[in-house]
């Protein structure tokens, strides 16, 4: 159980990362979802120790993970957004390097699990060439193996299928769903489809704050027949934009799709249609500042 | 747009705050070469000379600066992902290859540049003596920068931009500018630059070569000065023409020729090197193991040392593995090859060779060795440091549970191996090269103990580095501070720093030597002990700020520091800081309480209140030391020794003596000090003076005893300097390091005048007047007696002056009597060592060499030298006064050549007991030094002149013509020419360093080049004069007239004799050798030879002759006078300088100032033509001496 409360953290030029996060997480995977910047990254490596707050805390399974990050790392796995690897180390060496660097002192034991997570991987018959020739998928996969090496209680993934092409990222939500059932696992991304497939458990996070959290289909529900869509000409976008709460446009053959949130049918032309998460989504990042200063508050 | 990019580049650069610290370290290191008084002597500070040598040396600086920006300018597009962005403009590839080039360079022109700004306040700001400073001239600063630093930065920038391109690889242009600077050092000596040469003469046409090849222009910069005057230095510029711009012109055209190389090969391109991603092969799904979780323990002890083993491991490999590195020690291995080779050449003497031996090994690779080991540090830790940075990974392994102290030991520990790694290629080669000689006496361990005496202070250099790196915000900053951290450390003199406990890791060290090993590991030791505590807490606190996780900012770091130490840190920095405190300050109770420690300022101080307070006592009657009885303890082990003695006072003056000066060396305590029937008033301990008042007066010819029991100043760390008196194996203990002397000791007072002028004292008085001695005022030390029993470990033989009496073994310790039968010489000496013995009886003298076991090559060479010269000395100047003479080996720490006391000679051993004469075609010098040596059994030991002006002649002169007479007859008379040209190169070169006018060899006191070189010279000359018996008859005349019983000889009298043995119409010319300093000017203007038939042919040439005095030695006032001598001419068949070929013919020919004819015929076809030929005069063009003969039209 991962308890988060009121994490705060500024960066030295200004920026306010988290403005007093509050979560509570439990084991399976939760997914973090929220646009470039929302501070996900920040959350995450804190999570990792590679940060501190400024304020708040953080628990895990009762250890405080602020004041103990030595502890809290002996059962942490962390797959970074962005990672690079030594030049010139074969996968099989790697992961047997960072397996010792977890405390895997036992040989025999590390290389039973090195070699199950390559295999796991689907890497095994890549094991002795360098991980910095992979592939981006590849080196997803390995960044996944690494995360798992020893015995993680808690793993913080980072926007990890950015860059991956469908079916690395279908290897990839399956290995993570995989793990994830006795563990906590968290994934960040601003991809609603990843959390859509994966968590059971998520939070939207929007300029450092969290703006919901609760399971997908519970966040779905509330928008039931309250979104409404509607195919327009791109000229008319603006006008729709004044006139109604737009939740978000998308193009389709040239022209826009517009999805509204409205509790009934806000004009001619628009349907009703079966909300998604997507719309749960955009439709809190739409929500006017003081709306959601307010429901925050509530 | 081009002009957009650079000055973009510009701003990058200059905003660095790498570019902020290199402006303060130039404007530093150019304040402090002035400060540290950089030049020759008898030049200004700031005279156009030492501006130019000064900015050409700092010029080899410049390149480490160059590579921080070039690496930088090349790297940062791929480290900061600009590269895509940046390859995808429109930037062609000249212009970004130009604008990275031209701001990288600029901005590092624009901090070297701060130099010069450095070495032009300096002289008017930092308070040095006016004395040494000239007017300040601002357009020769600019113009060094222009011709000097200007061409070797853009030099240096085009190398080291060249492959920090190509390769983009940052460690590669580190590695390319410590090769650079590599490759200048061993291609300076490989060419003989005269960077290493001083004031030695060069091979020949070693000038020329190096002034063309020599890549920074300094080797050009000495071709063209050479022969400069200091009057000359301190106004002339250096010309722009000549082989100097030659060699200007070539380095811009390289720079300009690698660019272009550059610009050709390189290419847009991503990622060099990188293969295709390996292609997503489906796995053949079987026996598919399935993860589970394994259980970690990262806190047990397996678990550390494991991680460590691996990150350690990791880490050595990527960095020993790295192409750089490999380069590094590629060059590495060149370089100390060429260094262990030449370190078999004796610069010292005459550029004989030497055995390969450990010590010779040693002390050749500790300089480059340390240098080269402290840049390599000083790059890698950048590279070890950030590497999961660099590499983008360190997120991954921040958050595993490996503990930062695992971190930093495998990264400090993979640097140490590093260093460790250039430390055993060198040892490897090192004992290759003595193999590969056929030297086989090889020293494992003290090979092996280079780990530690070289390997410890690099270690701690480590801990600094990793400080440095882990405090800075980014690496490039970290190279240049932890580089001048490096510098400092390696040169801690040039910034002042003497006393060993203000010295990081860079403790007092004496020399290795063949015979005493290590002297004194012990205080290393300390010292290390000392400096690992301040270590330890700083490698604490780099630990306590080490980065985990995303970098805070320092002053974060730093406050979370006592939280990450916890209580286990701080106690841990508490124990480290104890050792720091409690280790200093036992060293600095031995060095500063023990022993008053005296920096130079405080030296100079002492000196004056030593002065002021006991001058006054100089004109005090003293009596004379006749009879010295002594017990002499050495105890080697333990560095020490106790003298316990007596002198025998005799009152030699003409009236009573009541008052008695003694002094003692500083910092000597005597435990006993007592004069017979006197009272000691006054004990000056400051200046260890005792004063002691007779209770009756002493009368004339009437004696008293003075008692004295004096030990060696007891301590276990020295803060500098060491006292080799005492040492483990190879002691000398001279009478005055330990025996007390009386009367006031002039030799304490100040003798700078500047100095002198400051504290308001009169003028030095320098040496003392001839006509002192002529009027009877100034004498000699009294002849004495010795009576002395020497003890020394049990393992050890020990030898005294005189005769050995008796020798006995004693509670584990071995005595040994000596007594010298009738007075001799005031300055004896005593020596002890593990010694073997050669000894052979020769008519009647025991010569016996007392050699290290090992040592026995050149013994037998000695022997024969030392019998030969006794049979030549006392057939020419009479007999041999004692029936032994002793040649012992003493520890090469010691520097001089070899010195003769009264029938011992002690030679250190690597003058002479090593050298290696297998090759057989060098300068026989250990002939020379022998025959040399027991000529002062003659000169100085029986002819013991006066102390004043022009002794030197009666004793050195006298003695260089006698070891040139035992080298005559051992290697004929054409081993004369050679070295005649040597001594003579060797008086032209010194005398334009001297800073005072030069005196002539009748008042010469302490300028050996005056009275070796041209003294030599002058005394062959005279031989060739009047006739070598002439001179011998004079020489007799001189020993028996000027007996010890007899008045003290002056130079005088040395011409006295001359003059009453030789012909009148030769007194003038042997007065004006003596009396003035005399060049002559002597040349071929042209030579031709017409065929007579039968063989003979008749050579006709014109020869243009001159002589110049300088009135006073001054060099700026030079005074032409007639030239009328008879001067040998000679044809040759080939070059005889090259050659060394004896003449077809010589002939003595009459030369009168201007242009004389001469006429001769010869027997074969003459080709050069040569005047005064066997170079007996001194002249300083002696290249248009010799000519080539043209056959006179009519002959084939």
């Amino acid at each position: 159980m991962l308890q988060i409360t009121n994490l705060s953290k500024t960066y030295p030029n200004g920026v306010q990362a988290l403005k007093g996060v509050d979560l509570t997480i439990g084991r399976g995977l939760f997914g973090l979802l929220g646009p470039n910047g929302a501070g996900k990254s920040t959350l995450m490596r804190t999570l990792a120790t590679l940060q501190e707050p400024d304020t708040g805390e953080i628990v895990f399974d009762g250890l405080d993970v602020v004041r103990e990050p030595e502890a809290h790392r002996r059962h942490l796995g962390y797959l970074p957004q962005d990672f690079g690897v030594y030049p010139g180390v074969s996968a099989l060496d790697l992961l047997d390097h960072l397996a010792v660097l977890k405390g895997l002192a036992d040989r025999k034991a590390r290389r039973e699990q090195v070699d199950a997570l390559l295999q796991q991987t689907n890497l095994y018959g890549h094991r002795k060439k360098a991980v910095s020739g992979f592939s981006g998928g590849m080196r997803q996969r390995f960044g996944i193996a690494q995360a798992l090496l020893g015995d993680p209680k808690l793993i913080v993934v980072d926007e990890p299928t950015a860059g991956l092409d469908p079916e690395e990222r279908n290897r990839f939500h399956n290995l993570l769903s995989e793990v994830s059932e006795s563990i906590v696992v968290i994934l960040s991304t601003h991809i609603v489809e990843d959390v859509r497939q994966l968590c059971p458990n998520m939070a939207i996070l929007a300029e450092g704050r969290v703006m919901r959290a609760g399971a997908p289909r519970t966040l779905i529900a509330e928008l039931e027949g309250r979104v409404w869509r509607k195919t327009v000409e791109k000229s008319a976008v603006a006008r729709h934009r004044a006139d109604h709460a737009v939740i978000s446009t998308q193009l389709y053959e040239g022209r826009t799709l517009v999805h509204v949130l409205h509790d009934e049918r806000p004009e001619e032309g628009f349907e009703p249609v079966e909300p998604n998460l997507e719309d749960v989504y955009f439709s809190i990042l739409r929500t006017p500042a003081p709306a959601r200063e307010a429901s925050h508050a509530a | 747009m081009l002009r957009e990019l650079i000055r973009f580049e510009w701003r990058y650069h200059t905003r660095q705050i790498a570019f902020a610290v290199g402006v303060v370290f130039f404007l530093g290191i150019g304040w402090i070469l002035p400060v540290l008084r950089y030049g020759p002597p008898g030049t200004h500070l700031n005279s156009p000379f030492v501006v130019m040598q000064s900015v050409g040396l700092l010029s080899l600086l410049g390149i480490f600066v160059l590579t921080v920006f070039c690496a930088n300018a090349v790297s940062r597009d791929a480290e900061h992902g600009m590269k895509e962005i940046v390859y995808a403009t429109s930037v062609g590839k000249f212009r970004y290859l130009a604008a990275r080039f031209a701001g990288a360079t600029g901005a590092a022109v624009a901090a070297f540049a701060f130099t010069v700004v450095g070495l032009f306040l300096a002289p008017m700001l930092a308070g040095l003596d006016p004395t040494k400073l000239g007017e300040p001239n601002p357009l020769a600063y600019l113009w060094a920068l222009l011709v000097m630093a200007l061409p070797n930065l853009l030099f240096s920038a085009a190398v080291v931009f060249a492959v920090a391109v190509l390769s983009r690889s940052v460690l590669a242009s580190y590695v390319a500018g410590v090769c650079l600077y590599m490759l200048y050092m061993v291609v300076a000596m490989l060419i003989d630059s005269p960077l290493f040469y001083g004031a030695r003469p060069l091979p020949p046409g070693a000038m020329a070569r190096a002034a063309l090849l020599d890549p920074f222009g300094i080797s050009a910069f000495f071709e063209q000065t050479w022969y400069w005057t200091p009057a000359q230095r301190n106004t002339e510029m250096l010309a722009l023409d000549g082989w100097f711009l030659l060699n200007r012109l070539l380095v811009v055209a390289l720079s300009i020729a690698i660019l272009a190389i550059t610009w050709r090969l390189f290419s847009f391109r991503l990622a060099a090197g990188a293969r295709p991603a390996p292609a997503e092969a489906q796995e053949p799904s079987v026996a598919i193991a399935t993860y589970r979780p394994m259980p970690v323990a990262p806190e047990s002890a397996a678990a550390r040392w494991a991680a460590l083993r691996a990150a350690t491991r990791r880490e050595f490999r990527a960095t020993a593995g790295s192409k750089p590195f490999l380069a590094l020690l590629a060059l590495w291995v060149w370089g100390a090859a060429i260094t262990v080779s030449d370190s078999t050449v004796s610069y010292a003497d005459y550029q004989t060779r030497l055995f390969p031996t450990t010590g010779a090994m040693l002390a050749s690779l500790e300089v480059p060795l340390a240098f080269i080991a402290t840049l390599m540090l000083g790059f890698f830790a950048a590279e070890v440091v950030w590497r999961e940075r660099i590499v983008r990974t360190d997120e991954i392994v921040d958050a595993t549970p490996a503990s930062s102290a695992t971190f930093y030991l495998a990264k400090g520990g993979a640097l140490i191996l590093l260093s460790w790694l250039l430390i055993a290629v060198a040892l490897v080669l090192a004992a290759g090269f003595q193999l590969a000689s056929g030297y086989t006496q090889l020293r494992p361990g003290a090979y092996l103990a280079q780990f530690w005496f070289v390997g410890a202070p690099l270690a701690l250099f480590v801990v600094i580095v990793l400080l440095v790196q882990t405090l800075s915000p980014n690496r490039f900053l970290g190279i240049f501070l932890g580089m001048i951290l490096g510098l400092a450390m390696l040169a801690p003199d040039a910034l002042g720093l003497r006393h060993g406990l203000l010295r990081f890791a860079s403790p007092p060290r004496p020399p290795f030597t063949e015979m005493n090993g290590y002297l004194a590991p012990g205080v290393f030791a300390w010292y290390m002990a000392y400096w690992g505590g301040l270590a330890g807490v700083l490698a604490l606190i780099t630990l306590g700020a080490w980065r985990r996780g995303r970098a805070q900012t320092l002053l974060g770091r730093l406050r979370a520091l006592p939280r990450r130490w916890g209580r286990r840190g701080l106690a841990g920095a508490a124990a480290c800081l104890a050792l720091f405190l409690a280790t200093g300050g036992f060293i600095f109770y031995n060095t500063n309480v023990l022993v008053p420690y005296v920096t130079p300022e405080q030296g100079r101080e002492w000196s004056v209140a030593y002065e002021r307070a006991w001058r006054r006592y100089e004109s005090l009657p003293e009596p004379r030391v006749v009879a010295v009885k002594a017990a002499v303890e050495l105890y080697p082990s333990e560095r020490r020794y106790r003298v316990d003695g007596s002198y025998r006072l005799e009152n030699r003056t003409a009236g009573p003596i009541d008052t008695v000066l003694v002094s003692l060396r500083r910092p000597l305590r005597a435990e006993r000090m007592e004069l017979a029937g006197a009272r000691l008033v006054r004990h000056d301990h400051q200046f260890g003076m005792y004063l002691f008042a007779l209770a009756r007066p002493l009368a004339p010819g009437a004696a008293t005893e003075l008692r004295f029991r004096v030990p060696s100043q007891r301590r276990t760390v020295e803060a500098g300097g060491f006292d080799y008196s005492v040492v483990a194996n190879g002691s000398y203990l001279t009478r005055a390091a330990a025996f007390p002397g009386l009367g006031y000791v002039k030799g304490n007072e100040l003798d700078d005048p500047a100095a002198r002028r400051a504290r308001g004292l009169p003028a030095p008085r320098g040496p003392a007047k001839l006509e002192e001695a002529v009027a009877g005022r100034i004498g000699r030390e009294a002849w004495l007696t010795v009576d002395a029993t020497v003890s020394t470990s049990a393992e050890q033989t020990a030898i005294g002056p005189g005769e050995l009496v008796r020798e006995w073994r004693q509670g584990g310790r071995r005595y040994f009597h000596f007594r010298t039968p009738r007075p001799t010489t005031p300055h004896f000496a005593f020596v002890s060592a593990r010694y073997e013995v050669r000894r052979v009886n020769h008519r009647g003298v025991s010569v016996e060499v007392y050699h290290h076991p090992g040592h026995g090559y050149n013994v037998g060479r000695m022997l024969e030298t030392a019998t030969r010269s006794l049979d030549i000395f006392s057939a020419r100047f009479g007999p041999y006064p004692h029936r032994h003479l002793r040649i012992a080996e003493i520890p090469g720490h010691w520097g001089f050549g070899a010195y003769a006391r009264t029938g011992l000679i002690v030679y250190p051993e690597d003058r002479g007991f090593l050298t290696d004469f297998r090759r057989g075609d060098e300068i026989d010098l250990v002939t020379r030094r022998v025959a040399h040596e027991v000529s002062h059994q003659w000169w100085g030991h029986q002819l013991d002149p006066a102390v004043v002006e022009g002794g030197a002649v009666l004793v050195e002169t006298l003695a260089k013509y006698s070891d040139m007479l035992v080298l005559e007859a051992t290697q004929g008379a054409r081993s004369v020419p050679p070295l005649l040209r040597h001594e003579r190169e060797y008086y032209v070169l010194s005398r334009m360093n001297m800073p005072f006018p030069e005196p002539s060899l009748l008042r010469v006191t302490n300028w050996d080049f005056v009275y070796y070189a041209k003294g030599t010279i002058v005394m062959d000359a005279l031989r060739d004069l009047i006739g070598e018996d002439a001179v011998d008859r004079a020489l007799r005349r001189l020993l028996r007239e000027h007996g010890p019983a007899s008045r003290p000889a002056t130079v005088l009298d040395l011409m006295a004799a001359l003059r009453a043995e030789s012909a009148p119409q030769h007194h003038a010319l042997m007065d004006e050798w003596i009396r003035e300093v005399t060049f002559y000017e002597l040349r071929v203007e042209s030579a031709s030879a017409r065929q007579l038939g039968d063989g003979r042919w008749r050579v006709t040439a014109r020869i243009r002759g001159g002589k110049t005095i300088h009135p006073g030695g001054r060099m700026e006032a030079a005074k032409a006078i007639p030239l009328d001598e008879m001067l040998d001419v000679a044809v040759y068949a080939r070059h005889p300088i090259s050659t060394g070929d004896q003449p077809l013919h010589a002939v003595k020919q009459r030369l009168r100032t201007g242009v004389n004819e001469v006429t001769f015929e010869v027997r074969g076809r003459p080709a050069f033509i040569s005047v005064d030929a066997f170079e007996r005069r001194i002249e300083v063009e002696r290249a248009d001496n010799v000519r080539e003969v043209a056959a006179a039209p009519g002959s084939r």
